[in-house]
């Protein structure tokens, strides 16, 4: 009951963070039908800024970190990216009325990760002093890349049954290179490197580091307006996936807290890091991830899984799972 | 002066242009021209850059290649409708016109 309530009082609380406030004002804003737009150019530029300010950010410190440490919770990313994609396939293959390429093709954006959610919150996480270790942003890649993989994967195994023979190859070598290319990662692997092995502490101060919270809240604005756009589409595809859109993320979610908190015991995971595991786990990609599932499995209607991403699965992520396994873990860890 | 010739011009999402060009290349086409697009098709408006577009790649492009002969037209346009245009939504259209240094088509 307890943390019902404390789970109750932080989300009314959230509500006035900066992050979601933006996030509700952009979609508030589509709904007014209002003129305000950002190009598309300023939001490449943002989500560079972020993901470069995380990647400096986390490179610096692994300079001093055991990097063994990591190689638990990376398994267990993988592992999570890839049952989220098997799990999906399973909820989609019992309903009725869905195209099984729709609903495999959103199980692989859901196992995917989101950029925006990750930064989200690094962020709460700093407001609140919670210490998470410099390499977790770095998990990123395990489980957003095999979930994609698995997702094509497995689509065109069923459209082979299906079709006797009518699918392509699957080229997961191709796959990796389009992931790693994706704006979101080569951002984030340039940072870590750059912050790894070059002198980056006073650029990182005095420019990444002051824009990150307002770009990120330019960021929300641009996720809230594209979620209200995007629920048109939604609800031209089956009710199913907006069910799964909302239900997703917190099942996804309490696995990467469970994951999250064997690594605790096993090898010392720190909370912090188990909420970050955790919203790994909850988000669903929603820059890089849907053109290369476009490509992946060309049949899936990108109506049905871009629009449960957009539209739900990312604002579900952000509002519900980041508070939820935020008091989880100060309830479970007794911070 | 000016010599007639024949432009192709497709309008598909921007991850299929590296796709479309090496097939305008591979039938013929010497170069192409880039231009963002946006519009309504049969199903949406697709917006153009003005918007920012959460997801990379699903924005629109406009991909022309101009060339001499009638016959390489239809070959990249055939070619594009098989290869792409099989799974993937966009719109193929020619246009006559007048070129300068036809050498160059």
């Amino acid at each position: 009951m307890n943390v019902l309530l404390e789970f109750l009082l932080r989300f009314v609380a959230q509500l006035q963070s900066p992050t979601l406030a933006f996030l509700i004002g952009g979609a508030l804003l589509a709904a007014t039908g209002s003129k305000l737009t950002i190009p598309g150019s300023i939001y490449q530029f943002i989500v560079f800024v972020l993901l470069m300010r995380i990647g400096i950010e986390g490179g610096i410190e692994i300079r001093e970190a055991n990097l063994a440490e990591m190689l638990v919770p990376a398994v267990f990313s993988v592992l999570i990216g890839l049952v989220i994609v098997v799990l999906g396939r399973i909820f989609f293959s019992l309903l009725p009325k869905v195209k099984m390429e729709d609903g495999i093709a959103t199980a692989g954006l859901f196992g995917a990760v989101s950029a925006s959610t990750l930064a989200a919150a690094i962020v709460l996480l700093e407001e609140e002093s919670m210490m998470f270790e410099a390499w977790v942003p770095a998990l990123y890649p395990f489980m957003d890349i095999p979930a994609l993989i698995l997702a094509i994967v497995l689509a065109n195994l069923y459209l082979k049954r299906k079709h006797a023979g009518g699918t392509h190859p699957v080229r997961i070598f191709q796959i990796v290179k389009d992931s790693l290319r994706g704006a979101a990662l080569s951002a984030l692997v340039l940072g870590l490197l750059l912050g790894l092995f070059a002198q980056t502490e006073s650029v990182l101060s005095s420019f990444y580091d002051p824009l990150f919270r307002g770009f990120l809240s330019i960021l929300m604005l641009i996720l809230g307006m594209e979620a209200y756009a995007r629920a048109k589409e939604l609800r031209s595809v089956a009710p199913w996936f907006a069910l799964y859109a909302v239900v997703a993320p917190v099942v996804h979610g309490a696995l990467g807290f469970a994951l999250g908190y064997l690594a605790h015991i096993l090898v010392g995971f720190s909370p912090g890091g188990v909420v970050l595991l955790s919203v790994i786990a909850a988000s669903n990609s929603d820059i890089s991830g849907p053109p290369t599932l476009r490509g992946g499995i060309p049949s899936a209607n990108p109506s049905a899984y871009i629009g449960a991403s957009t539209s739900l699965g990312t604002p579900v992520a952000i509002a519900v799972c980041i508070p939820l396994f935020h008091s989880l873990a100060q309830v479970v860890f007794n911070l | 002066m000016f010599h007639k010739a024949i432009k192709v011009i497709v309008v598909t999402e921007k991850f299929l242009q590296d796709r479309v060009c090496s097939l305008m290349e591979s039938c013929g086409g010497k170069g192409y021209t880039l231009v963002s697009a946006g519009g309504k098709g049969l199903h949406h408006l697709h917006a153009t850059d003005d918007k920012a577009s959460v997801a990379e790649g699903l924005g629109n492009i406009k991909i022309e290649v101009i060339v001499r002969e009638r016959s390489k037209a239809e070959t990249i346009a055939a070619t594009i409708m098989k290869d792409v245009f099989s799974e993937y939504p966009g719109i193929i259209y020619l246009e006559h016109v007048e070129i300068w240094r036809e050498e160059r088509f």
